[in-house]
């Protein structure tokens, strides 16, 4: 392809939209799993995992979607980004693997687990870290050769990733400690308040440093230096603006403000990024046009995964929606009014059920020799009948004969299957 | 130096996808079985289904998230370590997969914050909806999952332009000639695999004679769901085999275990020596391979592998011994399910100890079995990864080995750590046992969730202030 279709056009709008998605989401619970490497009680760090144990999986589905966007929408960015990124990449893999795993025996364990809490907070850690330095990774360029990345191991260390590295964990903390901010209250709700104005000065600096130095090393805007330069400069502006406002933000009495603000300063970083590589997927030469699928495929993923993206992003609603406002751990025995079953009137009388388990616990544990052969006996007659059904010896009863076999089978065994239950076990 | 990045990369790919098999091998059906259990208990309020429901709760939130991270990890390795693969087939299994994330992938996980987080936070029928969509969202997942390996076995609807694939005609990629018998093949495997797991760990409290409600409940479940799925599945299995026998003649003569094709016997102990193209060791049993090919006479043979080209053969010690795994452990299935039969209708289902115990052996065999299966599909498609079109050889990514080898040995450390925290979770769940719930309760027009039994007698919660339901006024 020589120039961007409309088709893939929107299909890069689709990968950069599922990639923002998950930066966003997940990073507040990779953030709440870092804040766990601070001092806290256990109730509060059980509190802390129990919030992101309802969400975290959801999350996750968008870094799916957008790595499979790269796969069938530009293959060749994704043959090349990720060998490129390997070493990042699987350290990220693995610590998104223990922390996931670390989420759910910490949430089924009755109290804090201190061992699975220290996996948590150093899997998100980690996995922040490898995401940052993915991030400035990709900037400064991917040697490839005949479609192939032609780099060593070690391509993707370099100044900028190291930056973008700490950047991303300052701005997952800040926007962890934000979703915390709005989820608690009392003491936890105070604590992520102060940690989110501490961490309003180092962050933005960071972050404007990180956007300096992506428009220094990056390749974009083939049309000169300017368009690029103002769109960088737009973005670290309105990025120390929004942190600044999410600091100032706690002080006021809307709890869900601060969140709104960090995750708009880390989507606003995250365009000046996309304007230093613009419009380069795979910098110094691929373009996004030039790393695309076939327009067959780019159609289909458009139509597909378009039309299934409203229903996603209604039920992913839903789902915040039902765990929405302050965080409760529900009561063990919480009441609810269920609708009335229609078969509970059916009820069998105390003397009927009496009997019942008696036949079933009176059964004799000795089998003699010959109660013993009839059982196989029977077992043998049953095989044989079984595998006749099945048309094993299919030149007797044709294809056909088979299929109703089958289902004469099937038939068999579910009533078999309802008598027994029905004369066995207590209704 | 390549054939050690490929076989470094193939160990490493290997190793993840079989950690990955052993829990959606399990939570496809456990899914499943927790909306039929949460259904039965909102439709008849009984508490054995609830407790059941809650029970397998505690293993399927671990065993699902291990799936999902374990999962996303072949998604990317896809790119990291076949990134030959990924541009040649990106444009069409992009697709299939794409289509598995925002049609599977989302809608369980999606709601499987409110099946695991859910109750009391919604009402019983939005959970059991909920619970319903994480059902359907993980049997989607296979079937999409099942589509594109099938396409790498069948290659369908596609054209080569360069060295990419395109697709002419996505009906025919989607729905290639080995889906239709791979699909229901795997799709009863789950059903079944799950089966055996909650068979074996009813059996494990009959033989204690503790939770026995709960327990002869799921037990007559598990083992009523397996003799109905069985018989369909051994159908499907064996028309699998045949189709195969046109799709990929090299994956089943490997299978088969021959190099010549003059054996009519069955070969049920193989040691292959690839190099010298014949078997070190070899024992048959006199025409059942004939019988087994539907020719009573004895004189149908089956071809050997030497008829495949040496480049193009398979290692047939992986096909062949992955096949016998599954079919030896069928035939040890096959031998509980008609048991189960005969059993049950001596009305000894739930007093026969050593049915018992032999139902708590077989608790990993529906797993283990398709891991055979898997190890038959994958290893017998070899040299290539898309059959006939893409070899493996020219998948692979231009890393660096010894690289390979450390992620490789990281993911295999990791894997077998946490597999191992896994047995141990599980046991340790079991051994806790479910907690015992009384059925609901009804007053007026309103019905209570079940109390725990024990000291409460098994009444319903009440809050204060409601007329406490006395005995022989519940479930009016």
């Amino acid at each position: 392809m020589t120039a961007p279709t409309p088709v893939v056009f929107a299909w890069l709008g689709m990968a950069v939209f599922s990639l923002v998605m998950y930066v966003c989401l997940d990073g507040f619970d990779l953030g709440i799993g870092m804040l766990l490497l601070l001092p806290r009680q256990g109730t509060d760090r059980k509190e802390m995992v129990e919030i992101v144990a309802t969400a975290w999986d959801a999350n996750e589905s968008w870094l799916v979607l957008a790595g499979i966007a790269l796969f069938g929408g530009f293959p060749l960015a994704y043959s090349t980004w990720l060998p490129a990124l390997y070493v990042p990449l699987v350290a990220m893999l693995l610590a998104l693997i223990v922390r996931g795993v670390a989420i759910e025996y910490q949430s089924q364990s009755e109290r804090y687990d201190p061992a699975w809490g220290a996996v948590f907070a150093f899997g998100s850690l980690v996995a922040a870290l490898c995401q940052g330095a993915i991030a400035g990774a990709v900037l400064p360029g991917i040697p490839v050769a005949n479609r192939r990345f032609a780099g060593g191991p070690f391509t993707f260390a370099h100044p900028l990733s190291i930056l973008t590295a700490a950047w991303l964990v300052g701005t997952y903390l800040l926007i962890g400690a934000a979703w915390l901010n709005d989820k608690t209250s009392g003491e936890l709700q105070a604590w992520s308040k102060r940690v989110l104005r501490r961490g309003a000065a180092p962050v933005p600096g960071l972050a404007a440093a990180a956007l300096l130095l992506g428009f220094v090393t990056g390749h974009g805007a083939p049309h000169g230096v300017s368009p690029r330069l103002s769109a960088v400069i737009a973005a670290a502006l309105a990025s120390g603006a929004f942190f600044w406002a999410g600091a100032r933000a706690t002080r006021g009495t809307a709890d869900s403000l601060p969140f709104v603000w960090n995750e708009l300063a880390l989507l606003s970083v995250a365009l000046g990024f996309a304007a230093c590589t613009y419009p380069y997927l795979v910098p110094p030469t691929v373009t996004f046009w030039q790393a695309a699928a076939p327009a067959t495929t780019v159609n289909v993923l458009l139509i597909g995964v378009g039309c299934c993206m409203p229903i996603v992003l209604a039920y992913n609603a839903y789902a915040y929606h039902v765990f929405r406002g302050k965080f409760v751990i529900p009561l063990p025995t919480q009441v609810v009014a269920m609708a009335p079953p229609r078969r509970m009137r059916r009820r069998s009388s105390p003397a009927a059920t009496a009997t019942l388990q008696a036949s079933i616990a009176g059964v004799s544990e000795t089998v003699t020799p010959l109660a013993w052969l009839r059982n196989v006996g029977w077992v043998a007659v049953w095989v044989v009948l079984y595998f006749f059904c099945l048309g094993a010896f299919g030149s007797v009863l044709g294809d056909r004969g088979t299929v109703a076999g089958i289902l004469v089978l099937i038939a068999a065994m579910v009533a078999v299957w309802i008598l027994t239950d029905r004369r066995d076990l207590v209704p | 130096m390549t054939d050690l990045l490929v076989n470094v990369s193939r160990a490493q790919f290997a190793a993840t996808v079989v950690f990955h098999m052993i829990f959606p091998s399990i939570t496809v059906g456990l899914s499943v079985f927790l909306a039929v259990m949460y259904a039965g208990y909102v439709w008849t309020g009984k508490g054995v289904f609830l407790a059941i429901y809650r029970f397998w709760l505690r293993i399927f939130a671990v065993a699902f998230a291990i799936g999902v991270v374990s999962g996303i990890v072949l998604t990317f390795e896809l790119g990291l370590n076949w990134a030959g693969y990924a541009d040649a087939v990106g444009p069409i299994l992009g697709v299939i997969i794409s289509m598995e994330v925002v049609t599977a992938f989302f809608l369980e996980a999606g709601f499987l914050g409110i099946m695991l987080y859910g109750e009391g936070r919604v009402s019983p029928r939005v959970h059991l909806f909920a619970t319903c969509m994480v059902a359907l969202g993980t049997l989607l997942s296979a079937t999409w999952i099942i589509s594109a390996n099938s396409w790498m076995q069948t290659p369908a609807g596609y054209t080569r332009v360069g060295g990419q694939f395109q697709a002419v005609n996505w009906t025919a990629a989607i729905l290639n000639p080995s889906f239709i018998y791979r699909f229901p093949h795997m799709l009863l495997a789950v059903l079944i695999s799950t089966g055996f797991l909650i068979a074996g760990t009813s059996a494990y409290y009959l033989l204690k004679g503790i939770h026995l409600d709960v327990s002869r409940r799921a037990f007559s479940l598990a083992l009523g769901a397996i003799s109905v799925l069985l018989p369909l599945q051994l159908y499907m299995g064996d028309t699998l085999a045949f189709a195969m026998f046109n799709f990929q003649p090299p994956k089943m003569q490997a299978v088969e275990g021959n190099w010549g094709s003059t054996n009519t016997g069955y070969n049920v102990f193989v040691v292959p020596d690839q190099a010298g193209q014949r078997n070190l060791v070899q024992v048959a049993i006199p025409c059942l391979g004939s019988i087994i090919g539907r020719d009573l006479a004895c004189h149908t043979a089956f071809p050997g592998l030497a008829r495949t080209p040496v480049a193009d053969q398979p290692k047939m010690v992986f096909p062949f011994w992955g096949f016998r795994l599954m079919f030896y452990l069928s035939i040890l299935m096959f031998a509980v399910m008609a048991s189960s039969i005969v059993l049950r209708l001596r009305r000894r289902l739930y007093g026969t100890r050593w049915f018992h115990r032999f139902a708590v052996w077989m608790t990993p065999a529906g797993t283990l079995a398709i891991i055979g299966g898997w190890t038959t599909a994958e290893t017998g498609r070899q040299p290539w990864v898309a059959y006939g079109l893409l070899r493996t050889v020219d998948a692979v990514s231009p890393l660096s080995p010894p690289l390979v080898v450390v992620t490789a040995a990281s993911f295999v450390s990791l894997y077998a750590g946490l597999f191992g925290i896994f047995i141990a979770y599980y046991l340790r769940t079991v051994r806790r046992g479910p907690v015992d719930f009384g059925d609901a309760v009804r007053i007026g027009d309103r019905v209570y969730e079940p109390a725990v039994t024990g000291a409460s007698g098994g009444q319903a919660t009440v809050p204060p202030g409601d007329p406490a339901p006395g005995p022989g006024k519940d479930a009016a």
